[in-house]
């Protein structure tokens, strides 16, 4: 009987250590080709082809690949060779690619992530062979100490609390001013407490309830509802993506508790959404960087090429790496492609791609672009306002301007540099 | 107070569907002294036909009849053709055969249904709350999964405990050698049990759907949780994997109202001190 206790126990603990996700390995795409007379420019994308987070890998996936089609494989004259891995959400295995990108491929320009969890972990191998490394996710970490290398670390996405400075104010004077956060329990999730926390403070009268943390990949929300209902919450902020959101809302609902408290998710992507239906997303509000109907030429130049090589319209993910890549070719294409000429001519950067206009500020390499609070229709909704209602799910009730009065300003940044030295 | 039972409550709810995982584990383990590392994927399987018999039925309620049926089937076919070499021989290659089966079906799953979720309504008739009369309402889905948990788990029991196949089985996982001697012709019951394990998984699945969605990898994050389970109630113990499943779904829910962020160590936490100080589970045998 004992030996059969530590079989299962060993069982136990093997399953565990494989983090509750079981997925394929990389997979390499050759893109662009030879035949040139220049050399090839190889960029390498590591994202999450698998895990609790595959959506939006795919998106970065489609469009990486698609900003390399529109480009015609090319960054000036010379071929671009894309290499696309998957780090499974894990950062031990975004060490493990980003490493093997960048001394076995020899990778000119990393870029892919999301999750701050497997961020960090490219960004380490970057910095230490000095390879520009783009960031497609949102996190705190990045671009501050000590992880921030001011020769090779650039982040194309917002900070969360960008986010949440630009979401408190609606949340406050909208939704209701006792509020309760619901965030998962890793990087993303904390820093998104720390946003918020500061940012509802600041708004008068309004205050946190309660806040709880719940593990990522989470599949059972019921023991949370009666703790959001007992706190006397009257809004509820979820902070988790993906597969959580859609267990959480879909448990929510049937305890009627999104129509009683008015819920507000602090990420929102189409692919969460189309699977959520509008039923689910009626009456609840989302933030996003990036949203498909937006009317703007860069963004539609974008979703519009996107639909036609993939079906449907984009993510908010795909659009990261789509500008990544796009920099990326156009500096290559000026002679930039060396990591000190790229730093120079991308500091303080302003490009329109597929976000609309979009600067990169000199102090920490950090983009700022608008940001869009968004309102979940219901189908009728949708139908009446002329949209495609199976991609129609939201619409844009606020639109958050791309400047510093959202990010953390460039003297708070530099402040931060300073103490810690 | 009346947050903490309506935590209680819920955390039932939570533990029932653990317990229907823990059971078949723990009943194929028993008989067939071997672990069934795909028995997430076998659940996953489940739900999704079941994702599909409603769309194509529009009702769960012709899931919940045919799923357990297809997946018995689907359990003595694996145990027949790929299981049964492995009788015998080193538990590493029975744990090496099912990890990689687990592989083949998630794989398989997203080959045929796209990596992405897919949705599971609740039926129309269930679509209410209902007032316990302490704490809050509880969406009647919910009361309904924990009926029909309880009905498998009575069922079962009876099954056992009542029939002479039951009494076969239960002597089968306590002495096989001498069941053999006794002239009974064990196979069958290898297949039988292993089917009736994976037909409670199906169940399993079906229900979770409407409480979560389907995905590809719905059945690894429960199933080491199922595994804590069978630790925690005892090897082989039929009670014991109730009675633990039941614990730990109300202990991780109780400490989601206090201290969210433990929450999800509860469990381990649980198991550490049952391997420290009763190696053989709550209700093992000893």
């Amino acid at each position: 009987m004992r030996a059969k206790v530590s079989l299962l126990a060993g069982a136990v603990l093997l399953l565990t250590s494989c983090g509750g996700t079981v997925g394929g390995s990389g997979s390499d795409d050759g893109g662009g080709g030879g035949g040139g007379s220049t050399e090839p420019i190889k960029i390498g994308v590591i994202t999450s082809l698998t895990g609790a987070y595959v959506q939006l890998g795919e998106d970065q996936k489609n469009g990486a690949e698609l900003a390399v089609e529109m480009l015609g494989g090319k960054a000036g004259d010379r071929p671009i060779e894309l290499i696309v891995r998957d780090d499974q959400l894990k950062p031990d295995v975004a060490l493990r690619e980003a490493q093997s990108l960048v001394q076995e491929e020899q990778v000119d320009f990393l870029t892919g992530c999301v999750s701050a969890a497997t961020t960090l972990a490219m960004n380490q191998i970057a910095s230490q062979a000095g390879v520009p490394y783009l960031g497609t996710c949102q996190t705190e970490q990045l671009n501050r100490p000590p992880n921030f290398s001011a020769e090779s670390t650039y982040h194309l996405a917002p900070t969360p609390s960008q986010t949440t400075n630009g979401a408190a104010p609606f949340i406050c004077s909208e939704l209701g001013t006792s509020v309760f956060l619901l965030l998962p329990d890793y990087a993303y999730g904390h820093e998104q407490e720390a946003g918020y926390t500061t940012a509802i403070a600041e708004q008068s009268g309004c205050r946190v309830a309660g806040k709880a943390f719940f593990p990522l990949g989470t599949t059972d929300f019921n023991p949370f509802i009666p703790t959001i209902e007992g706190s006397g919450a009257d809004a509820l902020v979820f902070g988790g993506v993906g597969r959580d959101q859609v267990s959480f809302l879909r448990q929510a609902a049937q305890f009627g508790l999104t129509d009683r408290i008015p819920t507000f998710l602090t990420l929102e992507d189409l692919s969460f959404d189309q699977e959520l239906g509008h039923d689910l997303i009626a009456g609840t509000w989302a933030m996003s960087a990036f949203y498909w109907n937006v009317d703007d030429d860069g963004v539609q130049k974008y979703v519009t090429a996107y639909r036609e090589a993939y079906g449907t319209p984009p993510g908010g993910y795909g659009v990261y790496t789509y500008n990544a890549i796009n920099v990326i070719a156009q500096q290559v294409a000026k002679g930039n492609s060396s990591p000190e000429d790229f730093r120079t001519a991308v500091e303080g950067l302003e490009v329109t791609l597929g976000q609309g206009d979009m600067a990169i500020r000199e102090c920490d390499h950090q983009a700022l672009m608008p940001i869009y609070i968004l309102k979940g229709l219901s189908a009728d909704e949708a139908q009446s306002r002329g949209d495609d209602p199976e991609f129609g799910l939201r619409e844009v009730v606020q639109t958050v301007p791309g400047t510093e009065e959202y990010a953390p300003t460039c003297d708070e940044v530099k402040a931060e540099f300073q103490r810690v030295g | 107070m009346d947050q903490l039972i309506s935590q209680l409550v819920l955390g039932l709810v939570s533990g029932a569907l653990l317990v229907l995982l823990a059971l078949g584990l723990n009943l194929i383990f028993g008989l067939l002294e071997f672990i069934n590392f795909s028995h997430g994927a076998l659940y996953m399987v489940g739900a999704y036909i079941a994702s599909y018999l409603a769309v194509a039925t529009g009702t769960l309620w012709l899931a919940l009849l045919v799923v357990p049926v297809v997946m018995a089937a689907l359990g003595a076919a694996l145990e027949r053709t790929v299981i049964r070499p492995m009788y015998g021989r080193e538990q590493v290659d029975a744990l090496l055969l099912t990890f990689g089966l687990t592989y083949i079906l998630i794989e398989g799953v997203r080959m045929i249904a796209g990596s992405g979720g897919r949705r599971v309504a609740a039926p129309e008739i269930l679509a209410f709350q209902v007032d316990l009369g302490v704490g809050r309402p509880v969406p009647a889905y919910l009361l309904f999964v924990v009926v029909v948990v309880g009905l498998v788990v009575g069922g079962l029991w009876l099954f056992l405990q009542r029939t002479n196949v039951g009494l076969i089985v239960r002597a089968g996982i306590r002495d096989h050698e001498m069941i053999r001697a006794l002239g009974v012709r064990f196979d069958r019951y290898r297949t039988l049990v292993f089917a009736i394990g994976i037909a409670v998984a199906g169940i399993a699945g079906v229900l979770t759907g409407p409480i979560t969605g389907v995905y590809p990898e719905m059945g690894a994050d429960i199933l080491i949780l199922a595994f804590v389970v069978v630790v925690v109630g005892g090897m082989g113990s039929f009670w014991g994997a109730v009675v633990a499943g039941l614990l730990i779904g109300v202990l991780v829910s109780i400490t989601t109202l206090y201290a969210s962020i433990y929450a999800g160590i509860v469990p381990f936490v649980l198991m550490i001190l049952v391997m420290t100080f009763r190696p053989r589970g709550l209700l093992g045998a000893t």
